[in-house]
Parts: C-alpha cells; structure tokens; sequence
C-alpha cells in the first residue's frame, strides 16, 4: 500500500479543494489533493460535448464506472430518491470538479441569507454574518476572475470592485430590459466567472470567443494549481484515487485517508489538517460510510452526529415564450442577467425567496429546440428556403426564464439524504438516499 | 457510394417510389444532424447540421466573433 504524508491532504479538486490548495500552498504548506475522477482533456471534452445526443452540462464528461455521478437527464441513475420531487442538482467527479459545467454564476448571499431563523422564523441561523464573511468573498472572486458591475445594487455589501468588468448583456437581455422598463424588475448582469485565459487572449478575438461559448464546461480550476503555479512549492495532486474511508484514532482525531485506485491498489495519506471538499453529495457519503458520524456517547450509548440532514438545491421552474420580435438566442455565455430583487424581502416569512435568470439558450432547457422546432415544421410540410425562414423565425424569438427558488434547512426534520445501504462493502460505492426535496414556499 | 446503395434492395424500392416518411426523414436529419441508427438517434454531425445555416449563427461551441458579440444582432442579420 502506498503511503504518502504531507501537511495538509484534501479530498476533491473543485473549487472549494482548489482555492484552499492555492492558498495554503502560497503558505508554504505541502499540500496534497486527492481527486477520485479521472483527468479530462478540453479537446476531448469538446469532441464528446459535439456527438453527444442530449447536450446537458454532464455531456462532455466521462462517467467513470470507479467514481460514477448523476446526469441531468438521468435523475436515478446515481440517486435513489423517494422524495415527492425528484433532487436534480449535478455534479462532476473529475480532476477541477464542477468548474468544469459550472456556469460561472458568481452570486454572493445576502446578508439576510444568514439569519433566516432569527430574522424570519424559518431555516437555521449560520454560525457566522455575512461581515465576517464578506473578506472571504472578495478573495474567492479575486482567485476565480469574476466579473461584475459593483454599481449593480445586489443587495450584498461589496468592501471592493470586482476583479473584471463586467460581461456584456447579451441581445436577449436588452430586449428584456427594454421591455421591463417602467415595471417595478431590473434587469442585471450577472457576477460570473470569467476564465482569465479569456482576458488575456481577448485582443485575439478569434480565439477567445469559442472558449467563452463553450462556459458549458469552460470555467475550470485545474490549469491554477496543475501550471503556471506561481509559488513552490505547487500543490501535488492526483486523479482516480477515490477516498473511501476516513479513520479515527483513539483520541477522536482523524489519523489518515485510505484511498483506492481503479485497477484494486490502495493507498493512504496522512497530514497535520484534513480537508474534506468533496461536494454537498460526496462529503456526506464519506463521513457517513466511514461511520465518523457515530460515536459513544457517555453511557457507551450510540450517538449519531448528523450529516446529509440539510441538502440544500435550488428548485427551478422554468417559464417561456415566444417574443414578438427576434431577440437572437443561442448565443454567448448561457446566461447573463437575472432579475434579483425577489431575493431580499420581508415575506420571507412566508414564502421562499428566489431570483429569476435570463437565459441566452432559446427553448433548449427543456424543449429540446432547435430539433423539436426543425420536426415540427417538417411535419407541417415546409421545404426549403420557407422551412430556413419559419426556422429562425421561431429560434429568434425564443425566450425562456428559470426561477430559481430559495430552500431551507429543516433543522429537526429527519436526514435529506442517507446511504442507501449503510452496512455495504465500502468497495463498491454506495449511492444517496434522498428524501423530501422540499421547498419552503 | 449511390450504385451500393440502389443495388439495396431496400434503399432501391424506397428511392424507387416517392416515399413521403422517408424524405422528411432525410430532412430532418439535415437540419437537426442527427440519424437513426438500427433505431438509436445518434449525431451525424454537430456543426454541419443546417438549422445553425438558417439562424444565421455557427453552432454553439465555435467562435461566434470577438468577445461580446452576443450583444449585438448576428453579423448576418
């Protein structure tokens, strides 16, 4: 068994793992990350993204057998759920994470967001202020590259302007705003991260736009802490070692990472700190699979510390239409503008908050146009230059809105998600249990 | 390639006849870049499909101008 010490070992390479690593390795610290999914290249990413039937953000990435994950059109492929709504939120398990199929929505919370039970009587309070935190924001979105327009009113105080100016509105959004003026919603750009690599080369148009259309999967970490590392020494990392157990010594610390590798060989890793930043899923699955949750309690009575008890999504309904005019969807980043007022307000009492996102990709999500649009009048018998005509007619005027919903923790309502079967061999990787995907509304 | 395929059977009593299925079939499959295959739907070709040519726009994934054109109207419109 391999065997490898360092200070500090931190399980998943996303973006919580990778901002850590960054700043803990500029430290001086000898940083190891472990990331269970395979390391994917952008060319092939690409290659995949093109022959893939169903274009969701899962597409260009391999599901590997060893770390398998959930895809957005197949909600039970990984979880099992018996909640009355099914969780559809994904994750990618890959060297970088989900920076890979993130959309670079860079939203910071809201004061209130970290009061909810003092301030309106439902959720938990967090154990910290949006104050306490806003530091920390600032330096997230110094390392990620967003962009933003600090003269937009979003309801979070800045300390700071943002690190980039922000992203153009797209054609979709100054029709909307247009239409929405005189109404009591403003429309405003969204904070996203911005790949710098597309700053940098920008004055090559030519070359950065492509990469910039593709923020399906363009917003990834990996090349901060794999190149161009600024300090030494750089942060080691690994691909396809997937973490399986954490033990604990006698004196209730953690006394190691034992991990496995897809060909049956197994290692451990040892460090002065542990960083578990394997996302909301993962992280629950691996305290709860190596039973860190359960301890004896004074009377040699099991207790068990709660862990998957607040998985939190962002429930999303989806609204759209035809506009009366061409307001050229399926281009540039996905989205751009969002209404976000509905996040702040007294009625969160009673009902959840939510923001309503503009997106720049037609009926895609969920209609499956262009192609349901090109079948449809094929059927009608359009041939030719009328079928090119009636075809971006409708395309052009697509218009979709997803309003995204607050959701609360339940505090003493039972556990979200649990192992499907707690007492499996740690072999083969248990998959979630999810329950009551419930909205406060 | 079109003598294998109209020494067929199938494909040569199917280009024999008009066939109104089989050409809107065929259409489709042009405009949308995507075929059947022994049932299955697969993708012929992303950026060659021709719903992209009558919007105006190049598939999603290449280089649609410099950064920021999505906020004006496509060059070709």
């Amino acid at each position: 068994m391999q065997s490898q010490s360092v200070d500090v070992v931190i399980v998943g390479s996303g973006v919580c793992g990778g901002l850590v690593a960054a700043r803990l390795a500029s430290a001086g610290a000898r940083v190891l990350i472990l990331e269970a999914g395979p390391r994917v290249k952008r060319p092939e990413a690409l290659a995949q993204y093109r022959s893939a039937l169903i274009k969701v953000p899962e597409s260009p990435y391999p599901n590997a057998p060893y770390a398998p994950r959930s895809s957005s059109d197949q909600p039970d492929s990984y979880y099992l759920q018996n909640g009355p709504d099914k969780f559809q939120s994904t994750y990618l398990r890959q060297v970088g994470g989900t920076t890979w199929h993130w959309l670079g929505t860079a939203l910071r919370f809201v004061p209130d967001d970290f009061r909810l039970r003092s301030a309106f009587g439902v959720g938990v309070d967090w154990p910290l202020t949006y104050d306490e935190l806003e530091p920390w924001y600032a330096d997230a979105e110094r390392e990620l590259g967003v962009a933003g327009d600090a003269k937009a009113a979003l309801d979070a105080p800045r300390s700071g302007p943002y690190p980039l100016p922000p992203i153009p509105f797209s054609y979709v959004d100054q029709r909307v705003a247009a239409a929405l003026a005189g109404t009591e919603y403003t429309l405003q750009p969204t904070p996203q991260r911005a790949t710098r690599s597309r700053i940098r080369i920008a004055p090559s148009a030519a070359a950065a736009a492509p990469v910039f259309r593709f923020v399906r999967s363009a917003q990834n970490t990996t090349p901060r802490y794999t190149s161009g590392w600024r300090s030494a020494p750089a942060p080691s990392w690994s691909s396809s070692e997937i973490v399986s157990q954490i033990d604990v010594g006698a004196d209730a610390r953690v006394s190691g990472l034992r991990y496995k590798r897809p060909d049956g060989s197994e290692g451990r890793a040892t460090a002065k700190v542990y960083v578990i930043a394997a996302h909301g899923i993962e992280t629950a699955k691996l305290l709860l699979q190596s039973r860190t949750t359960e301890r004896a309690g004074r009377r040699g009575e099991l207790e068990r510390i709660r862990s998957g008890r607040n998985l939190m999504d962002h429930p999303t309904i989806l609204s759209w239409a035809l506009a009366g005019e061409p307001i050229w969807p399926y281009r540039g980043p996905l989205s751009t503008s969002g209404i976000e007022s509905p996040r702040v307000g007294k009625w969160r009492r009673e009902y959840a908050s939510f923001r309503i996102q503009t997106d720049n990709r037609g009926w895609e999500w969920p209609g499956d146009t262009p192609d349901s649009t090109v079948r449809a009048l094929v059927e009608q018998g359009l041939r030719g230059a009328a079928l090119d005509r009636a075809l971006a007619d409708h395309s052009s005027r697509e218009i979709a809105f997803a309003t995204m919903a607050e959701q609360t923790a339940v505090g003493g309502e039972p556990d979200r998600a649990r192992l499907r079967s707690p007492g499996r061999d740690r072999s083969s990787p248990p998959a979630h249990h999810l329950r009551d995907r419930r909205v406060h509304a | 390639m079109l003598k294998a395929l109209l020494a067929t059977p199938s494909t040569a009593a199917k280009l024999a006849q008009p066939d109104a299925a089989f050409e809107r079939e065929i259409i489709t499959a042009w405009y949308t870049g995507t075929h059947d295959v022994r049932g299955e739907r697969q993708v012929a070709t992303h950026t060659g499909a021709l719903k992209w040519r009558s919007l105006g726009i190049p598939a999603p994934g290449q280089c649609a101008g410099r950064f920021g054109a999505w906020s004006q109207r496509p060059a070709t419109r």
